[in-house]
């Protein structure tokens, strides 16, 4: 026996029984050969020991290259994280190392790999990568710090998160990852442990180590050391498959960590990893509702829609995702103004009422129909009509009890919910349509009873029947009484809403930023390029002053602005907006002094509007709304340069504003330099910009906003861009679906009404309409059309059309001012007149036979194209061609 | 005690699978070679010795045993199926051994054969002793191996680590700072800083230095027994993952 004194390890708490070893710990010793080359002052650690040991296993503070290593943040996919002060410049930085799981050549190319992915990655909810650099042999990647731990922090600390608050998390990361993949790059380890907090309670998108360029997808299986990467908890069944990858699997594991961050588990999950790769591949997973009761149905269809295990079953993009997602967050949605839900309710209405009606009056007429049960006054006679109501009543509450709107709401955009958000169920859908309805029907009902009662039908007296058609007529207006007391402050609540505990509100829909194509620069290899500093210049964008360079690590463009006077202001360099330049590093030569500053790829505002080239409003605004929020931010941080011009705004090819330290060189601006320090210059810049909106894009609405803007009669920044974050959110566009319902719903509704009434009142199609259904039709249709150009004249005045009021349209000229009504009465006459014109001569000329009937089927049809082309062409058929007309959005 | 090693602090360089290749019959060098493998021989006889007696064997019968295995190998060219490539120099020692055992070596031959040069002197090892405080009847005799060669690894570079001080007037200094290896702060800096008389960050530049130094003596040594570099890790790792089993 060798009688050594028995001893624990003060590092790992193995026991240290043997002599042979200097009675050290044997492990420990040999894991030192473990640990990387030169890793001074013994930073990192086995990984074993920092897992049992998060923090302080560091003699922090430490110096470390130019930084000071302040705090411990975890460990990420391939390395230790540190808070860290980067000392020449005072930035904080998140500074990550390559771990010590074994320093080889493969390990550091995929370390470099991953800063050189997220590098490409620009937003605000996406962790931002500064640099890359090797401190003391070990690379190191510098990057924001977001400051408030992980998700997963949160979760262990409170446990489930309240909905709101997990959905909002979770359209935060939709973002980066939107972002990061018009960038190009998969990140493939969504998990709540890679979603960084920031203080202000955004989230952002970390460590892309496991990432991948969408150009390579088929690199699945990481595998470093036998291990499979990665955490097959929230990996995609197909991305342990093996199979080929797409953004549908990072949507697989943003659904995964929504599950977690809702029930504080992930879901799937099995005492090894093996278990829960089988699991993850074959089981369903547990319905949220099951783990929480308060999870809406709704939002557990879309949490289950994104676990899906066939990726055709998700949401094919972000935006669909952030859509289903937006009305569980905290956004309030706004109440729905009572005009918009009178032209939604209208189309809901002749959906649930229309139809049966129709039918019901065809099938067994109106006799039996409408007057039968007030003659007999039986419940049997007045089947009929319970039938037609009891339609009506399913209607409404399924579609608006389960999903929220019909369609008629589904078309304006609004939805039906409780007062806490939540759909409102079948019951209160029941209520809400039940109580106009026998408002209308319970003073009409007795009304007509008292009235005809025991008359028979065709004894009714001149009286009698215009008591009846007046009581139909008055009567459906009642349920306008109950809506007198809407107010935007009770969220425009008409009594069915507040009998039925439920308000109807807009949708939230997340508004698209259209990007713009920018020229693709030919890739020049590195080695050719002259450095300055870590970096290869590949060209003088203005010679001597500004270059472009390309950070070799990174792969990533930089641009380096020769400092002419003092040191940059500390406020600049930490500005982190996605409308300005990040500030990335100084480099010194023996020359000059150089910034280098992020290059994003993009075109020069100028560039884009110069020749008098023109952008549209939808585009435009998001322009606008970027640059007065970074004037409002930079006037807060006094980082704005005293002078703007637009040389000064780069547009990303994401679509979004940049203000640039220095104007763009080679264009010309005409409206040269503005001096920006006060409001009145700030709105003259933001004018400047403005002038190049598309006039005939213009919605009307937009219109009083630009002439503020224009006369400088905005009191506050914050006030401008608050209106001009409003305008962001209302549709800018004239679809196709939408011209054409103004264009055929009232002629088609007119014509419906005016076929039936006919065959109602006649029992069969009247002589005077020809005696064939096809004669009929084209007369019924003729009559309608007619009645239509009649009603349009009418209105003309008004300027406006019933088409262009249900569905918000207007008619603008080329300066995108409202049309003159001389203009429209131009227009009016160039739609009309071809058509009756033309029919007109055709019926004077001939008998109404055959031949007549084909001639006016093709002038039909030859009208029908034009319409047909308006509706191709929303913003300009051929009637606005014609008259100089553009139809925009009111 | 740790016994002192046979061979001195020259044994690191010779082993290498090189070596082990040059040994076969026919080999240019062989002369050179055999008498650096048996050098190797001794550097890591406790390890087999460990596993012969765990298997069962006595002590006297362990000791013959593994003094032919090591003669046999070496005369006979034993070594001669030893490819680098075919992997990690313990397991094909470990594989030789088993087969060795297998093949009913008994210690009547092992007698015929007695006039073998004696590689091993276990007089002067004291191996039972050390065996006492090693052998676990619950732990297969493949464990003990596997740990006794990783201690066997970390003793030599230990050793190598205190002679290369030593001949620096730098002893003193070692056993100061040798705790530190494992990065463990059984001592604060400051106290070691006073003890020696030196500033507390010359201490932390000593220590890092020390623990470089320790990191690549024990990488040169495991380096020599695997096939290739890539291996190196993966070796380091299994001898880790061995001393934690316990």
């Amino acid at each position: 026996m060798n009688g050594t004194p028995k001893d624990t390890c003060g590092r790992c708490g193995a026991d240290v029984p043997r002599a042979s070893t200097e009675q050290l710990c044997p492990a420990c010793l040999l894991s030192v050969a473990l640990e990387p080359p030169e890793s001074q002052a013994g930073i990192p650690t086995p990984d074993w020991v920092e897992s049992r040991l998060p923090q302080g296993e560091l003699d922090l503070p430490v110096e470390f290259g130019d930084y000071m290593l302040l705090g411990f943040l975890g460990r990420g996919g391939m390395g230790t994280v540190y808070e860290a002060e980067h000392l020449p410049t005072g930035r904080r930085v998140a500074l990550k190392m390559l771990g010590e799981q074994l320093d080889s050549p493969n390990v550091r190319k995929r370390f470099l790999r991953e800063g050189r992915l997220a590098a490409g990655v620009n937003h605000p909810n996406s962790l931002y990568i500064f640099g890359s650099e090797e401190i003391e042999g070990l690379p190191v990647i510098t990057m924001e710090i977001a400051g408030s731990g992980t998700l997963e922090d949160r979760l262990r600390d409170r446990g489930p998160l309240p909905i709101a608050e997990a959905v909002d998390a979770v359209l935060d990361v939709i973002s980066g990852l939107e972002s990061a993949f018009a960038g190009g790059v998969l990140h493939r380890d969504i998990k709540p442990s890679n979603c960084f907090v920031c203080p202000d309670g955004s989230v952002k998108v970390g460590d892309f180590g496991l990432s991948v360029s969408t150009l390579a997808t088929t690199d699945t299986f990481v595998t470093v050391h036998e291990k499979i990467m990665g955490t097959p908890a929230f990996a995609s069944p197909e991305q342990l498959l093996g199979d080929t990858l797409d953004l549908r699997g990072d949507i697989y594991s943003v659904g995964a960590t929504l599950f977690t961050l809702l029930t504080g588990r992930a879901p799937f999950e099995g005492d090894n990893a093996v278990q829960v790769v089988a699991n993850v591949v074959n089981k369903e997973p547990t319905p949220l509702s099951e783990l929480r009761r308060d999870v809406p149905p709704a939002l557990e269809r879309v949490v289950a829609r994104c676990l899906s295990k066939k990726r055709d079953g998700r949401y094919a993009d972000y935006a669909e995702l952030r859509n289903a997602l937006l009305p569980f967050s905290s956004s309030e949605p706004d109440p729905a103004p009572l005009t918009i839900r009178a032209q939604s309710g209208w189309v809901d209405y002749l959906i649930a009422f229309l139809i049966p009606y129709v039918i019901l009056i065809l099938s067994i007429g109106n006799e039996g129909f409408h007057l039968g049960p007030f003659v007999e006054r039986t419940l049997y006679s007045a089947r009929y009509y319970i039938t037609f109501l009891a339609f009506g009543f399913l209607y409404f509450s399924l579609a608006e009890g389960i999903w929220g709107a019909g369609p008629g709401k589904r078309l304006k955009g609004l939805r039906v919910v409780r007062t806490d958000g939540r759909p409102p169920g079948v019951g209160r859908a029941l209520i809400r349509i039940m109580i106009p309805i026998l408002c209308i029907e319970g003073v009409r009902i007795p009304v007509l009873m008292a009235a005809l009662s025991g008359t028979p039908i065709d004894q009714m007296s001149g009286s009698q029947v215009a008591l009846f058609f007046g009581a139909s007529f008055i009567c459906p207006w009642i349920p306008v009484l109950l809506t007198l007391r809407a107010r935007p402050e009770n969220g425009y609540a008409t009594f069915w809403d507040i009998a039925s505990g439920t308000r109807v509100v807009t949708k939230p829909k997340g508004t698209v930023r259209p990007g713009v194509a920018s020229a693709t620069r030919p890739e020049i290899p590195v080695e050719h390029l002259r450095s300055l500093g870590p970096y290869g210049v590949k060209e003088e964008v203005v010679p001597g002053k500004w270059l472009l360079a390309t950070d070799p690590l990174l792969r990533r463009e930089v641009w380096l602005l020769r400092r002419e006077s003092v040191e940059l202001p500390v406020a600049r360099r930490e500005v982190a907006r996605p409308g300005r330049l990040r500030w990335l590093q100084k480099v010194e030569t023996e020359e000059a002094t150089w910034d280098a500053l992020e290059a994003i790829q993009g075109t020069p505002f100028s560039e884009l509007v110069e020749d008098g080239k023109t952008v549209p409003w939808s585009t435009m605004r998001h322009w606008l709304h970027d640059v007065a929020s970074e004037l409002w931010a930079a006037v807060g941080d006094q980082t704005l340069p005293a002078e703007l011009s637009l040389g000064h705004v780069w547009i990303t090819s994401q679509g979004q504003a940049v203000l640039l330290d220095e104007p763009w060189p080679g264009v010309e601006n005409a409206s040269g330099l503005i001096a920006v320090g006060d409001l009145s210059g700030q709105q003259r810049f933001l004018n400047a910009i403005a002038a190049s909106v598309e006039p005939t894009s213009l919605p009307l609405h937009a219109r009083p906003w630009l002439q503020n803007l224009e006369s400088g009669k905005m009191e506050k920044l914050s006030f401008l861009t608050g209106v001009l974050r409003g305008l962001l959110g209302r549709p800018s566009e004239v679809g196709k679906g939408i011209r054409a319902g103004s264009l055929l719903m009232m002629p088609f509704f007119v014509w419906a009404v005016v076929f039936v009434g006919t065959f109602t009142g006649e029992g069969r199609i009247p002589e005077a309409l020809g005696d064939s259904v096809a004669w009929f039709m084209m007369n019924s249709m003729i009559l309608v059309l007619i009645g239509s150009a009649l009603v349009q004249l009418f209105l003309l005045p008004f300027r406006t059309s019933v088409g262009f009021q249900v569905f918000r349209l207007a008619l603008v000229d080329a300066e995108g001012k409202p049309a003159r009504r001389s203009t429209l009465l131009v227009r009016w006459a160039t739609v009309w007149a071809p058509l009756f014109v033309s029919l007109g001569i055709v019926a004077l000329m001939s008998p109404a036979t055959s031949t007549t009937f084909f001639a006016f089927l093709v002038l039909f049809l030859f009208w029908f194209a034009a319409v047909f082309h308006a509706v191709v062409h929303p913003n300009r058929g051929l009637p606005d061609r014609l008259a100089k007309t553009w139809v925009v959005r009111h | 005690m740790h016994p002192k090693d046979p061979s001195g602090p020259g044994r690191f360089a010779t082993t290498h699978w090189s070596l082990v290749c040059e040994a076969k019959p026919g080999e240019a060098n062989r002369a050179h070679a055999r008498e650096a493998l048996e050098e190797l021989c001794r550097a890591y006889w406790y390890p087999l010795y460990a596993f012969v007696r765990n298997r069962g064997h006595t002590a006297a019968d362990a000791q013959d045993l593994t003094q032919t295995f090591f003669a046999q190998l070496i005369e006979s060219g034993g070594f001669a199926s030893a490819d680098r490539e075919r992997g990690r120099f313990r397991s094909y020692l470990l594989g030789a051994m088993k087969h060795f055992l297998a093949n009913q070596w008994h210690r009547a031959q092992t007698q015929k054969r007695g006039g073998l040069v004696q590689f091993i002197e276990w007089d002067a090892l004291d191996a039972e002793a050390r065996f006492a405080g090693a052998s676990d009847p619950l732990e297969s005799p493949e464990l003990i191996f596997d740990r006794e060669w990783a201690l066997e690894i970390i003793a030599g570079a230990l050793d190598a680590l205190r002679e290369e001080m030593e001949k620096t007037g730098k002893g003193e200094r070692f056993e100061a700072l040798k705790g530190t290896l494992t990065g463990d702060e059984v001592e604060s800096r400051e106290a070691i800083a006073a003890r020696l008389g030196m500033s507390e960050g010359a201490v932390k530049v000593a220590v890092h230095r020390l623990r470089k130094r320790f990191r690549d003596l024990l990488r040169g040594t495991i380096a020599e027994t695997v096939g290739n570099e890539a291996d190196l890790d993966d070796e380091l790792q299994h001898l880790v993952a061995v001393l934690r089993r316990r």
